[in-house]
C-alpha cells in the first residue's frame, strides 16, 4: 500500500512542479505545433497516402516525447533532491512516479498532435476506439523506455545527446508496430485487423515495464 | 543508535575510513572535527548507505545500513550542508511531499506545527523555498526530523555559511532534537558550535578517529590545541 501512496506522491509533486514551471509542456507545445504546421503547409497534404500520416504522426510524437520525458530524472539532478528521494523511499515507487507523470504526459501529447493532424489535414479519420488504444499502447511503451533511460541518463554530462542514442534503438521497433497498425486502421480495418499488433505492442509495453523494474533498483542505488 | 564497528573504506587505492569504531546514543551530540578528506562526510555516506564499506559495519539501531538500506534509512533524517529542496514548492509543500514517501501522512496544520517547532514562521512555510535562505532551508530539514519523529540524525557541515545568529538558532534546534532522544552525528569545521552543542568529540585524522573527547571535560581554548596539534603532525 505505501508503494503506491509514494508513487502517487511522486506523480503529484511532478504533475504539481509542471504546472508550476510550464517547462516540458511549453516545450512540447511548441514542437508540436511547429512541426504539424511545418507539415502542413510544406507538403501537399491532398496527396499524402496513410503510409505517410501514420509515418508522420508518430514521428512528430516520438522527438515531442523525447524533448520531454528525460526531464523527470534531470530535474532531480539538476536541484538535487536525488539525495532525498533515495533517502525517503525506496527505488520502485519513484519509477512507478516518474512512469505514470510520464505515462500521462506523452498521452497528453499524442491526443493533441492526433487532434492537430485531425484538424489540419481534415482527412486523418481512423476508427476512434482502436486508435485512441494504439495512442494508449503507444504512450505506455514511449515513456516506459524513456523513464528508465531518463534515470541511466540523469548524472551524465551530455544528457540530452545520451538519452536520445539511448531511447532511439529501443523505440524503433515501437514505432515500426505503432505506424503499421495506424496505417491499417486508416485504410478503414476495423480494431481485428490490428490484433497483432495490439497483442505485440502489449507484449512490448509488458517486457519494458517489467525489464524497467528489475533494472531500476541499479541505477537507484549505484 | 548509530554505531560504527572496524568500518573501513577505500576509493581506489587510497584508503578514506580505517577501522572507525564510534557509538552514538540516543540523545547524545556526536561531533566529528577533521579537516578536508579525513573521512567526516565518508563516515556519515557509510551511515546512510550511499557507498558500501570495505570492512566493517554501519549500524544504525542494530540494522546493517549496508545490508537493510531502506529499513536504515527510515530511522535517519539526513541534513547535508546545503539541503536541496523542490524550488517552486513552499517549505510545507515541500515537507508534505517528503513525510509522505517516508510513509507518514499528516495534515497541513500538523506540518505547519513541525515546521514553527523548527523556527519556520507559517507565513514563510507557504512561500516557495526558491526564496528561502540556507537556514531556513535547513528548518525545513529539522522540520522533517521532527515529522517523521527521528531516531537518527546525520548532519554534514550544517552550520557552514550561517551567520553567528542563525548557527546559535540551529544550535538551539540540534539540542532540542537531542533531548527528544535523537542520537545526532555531526561532522563540522566550527570547533565552537562542536564544544557548545557536543556531548562528544570526535577527531579524525587520515581516516581513523585521532581522539575522542568529553566536550564537558575540556575548554574551548584546549579543544583548539587538541585539534591543531592533531591537524598539524
Amino acid at each position: 500500500m505505501q508503494l503506491f501512496k509514494s508513487a502517487l506522491a511522486i506523480f503529484r509533486k511532478d504533475f504539481q512542479l509542471e504546472l508550476r514551471s510550464r517547462y516540458a509542456i511549453n516545450t512540447v507545445l511548441t514542437f508540436v505545433a511547429s512541426a504539424t504546421m511545418v507539415m502542413f503547409f510544406s507538403l501537399n497534404t491532398s496527396l499524402l497516402t496513410a503510409d505517410l500520416y501514420s509515418g508522420l504522426l508518430w514521428i512528430i510524437i516520438l522527438f515531442a516525447a523525447l524533448s520531454s520525458l528525460a526531464r523527470s530524472f534531470v530535474m532531480e539532478t539538476d536541484q538535487q533532491t536525488f539525495d532525498l528521494l533515495r533517502l525517503n523511499t525506496p527505488g520502485l515507487p519513484v519509477y512507478i512516479g516518474k512512469l505514470l507523470f510520464n505515462f500521462s504526459f506523452t498521452y497528453a501529447v499524442s491526443l493533441l498532435t492526433a487532434l492537430l493532424f485531425a484538424i489540419l489535414t481534415g482527412s486523418f479519420d481512423p476508427d476512434l476506439f482502436p486508435f485512441l488504444l494504439l495512442l494508449l499502447l503507444g504512450s505506455l511503451g514511449f515513456s516506459s523506455v524513456a523513464t528508465l533511460m531518463a534515470s541511466l541518463v540523469s548524472r551524465s554530462v551530455q544528457k540530452g545527446a545520451i538519452f536520445s542514442v539511448l531511447c532511439l534503438p529501443l523505440l524503433l521497433p515501437l514505432i515500426v508496430l505503432l505506424s503499421d497498425a495506424t496505417r491499417t486502421l486508416l485504410g478503414g480495418s476495423p480494431i481485428g485487423g490490428i490484433a497483432e499488433q495490439l497483442a505485440a505492442l502489449i507484449g512490448y509495453c509488458g517486457v519494458t515495464i517489467t525489464l524497467s523494474i528489475m533494472l531500476f533498483d541499479y541505477v537507484w542505488t549505484d | 543508535m548509530l554505531e560504527a564497528r572496524g568500518l573501513t573504506k577505500m576509493y581506489g587505492t587510497h584508503k578514506a575510513l580505517e577501522d572507525l569504531n564510534l557509538t552514538v546514543k540516543p540523545g547524545e551530540v556526536y561531533c566529528l572535527l577533521g579537516a578536508n578528506g579525513a573521512g567526516k562526510t565518508t563516515t556519515i555516506n557509510l551511515f546512510l548507505s550511499f557507498i558500501s564499506p570495505e570492512g566493517g559495519v554501519a549500524l544504525v539501531n542494530g540494522i546493517e545500513a549496508a545490508k537493510q538500506p531502506d529499513e536504515a534509512r527510515r530511522l535517519i533524517t539526513y541534513i547535508p550542508e546545503n539541503l536541496s529542496l523542490y524550488p517552486s514548492l513552499s517549505g510545507l509543500e515541500n515537507l508534505q511531499f517528503f513525510t509522505g514517501l517516508a510513509g507518514k501522512f499528516m495534515t497541513d496544520e500538523q506540518l505547519l506545527q513541525c515546521l514553527t517547532e523548527a523556527g519556520l514562521p507559517a507565513d514563510a512555510a507557504k512561500r516557495p523555498v526558491g526564496g528561502y535562505s540556507k537556514g531556513m532551508r535547513q528548518k525545513v530539514g529539522i522540520a522533517m526530523a521532527i515529522a517523521r519523529d527521528t531516531r537518527a540524525l546525520l548532519l554534514d557541515e550544517p552550520t557552514s555559511g550561517l551567520d553567528p545568529s542563525a548557527g546559535n538558532e540551529f544550535a538551539q534546534l540540534l539540542s532540542e532534537m537531542s533531548a527528544r532522544g535523537a542520537a545526532i552525528l555531526m561532522a563540522t569545521h566550527d570547533l565552537f558550535r562542536a564544544k557548545e552543542t557536543g556531548t562528544r568529540i570526535g577527531i579524525m585524522k587520515r581516516g581513523r578517529l585521532a581522539e575522542e573527547l568529553r566536550t564537558e571535560d575540556i575548554s574551548h581554548s584546549d579543544l583548539e590545541s587538541v585539534y591543531l596539534k592533531h591537524i598539524r603532525e
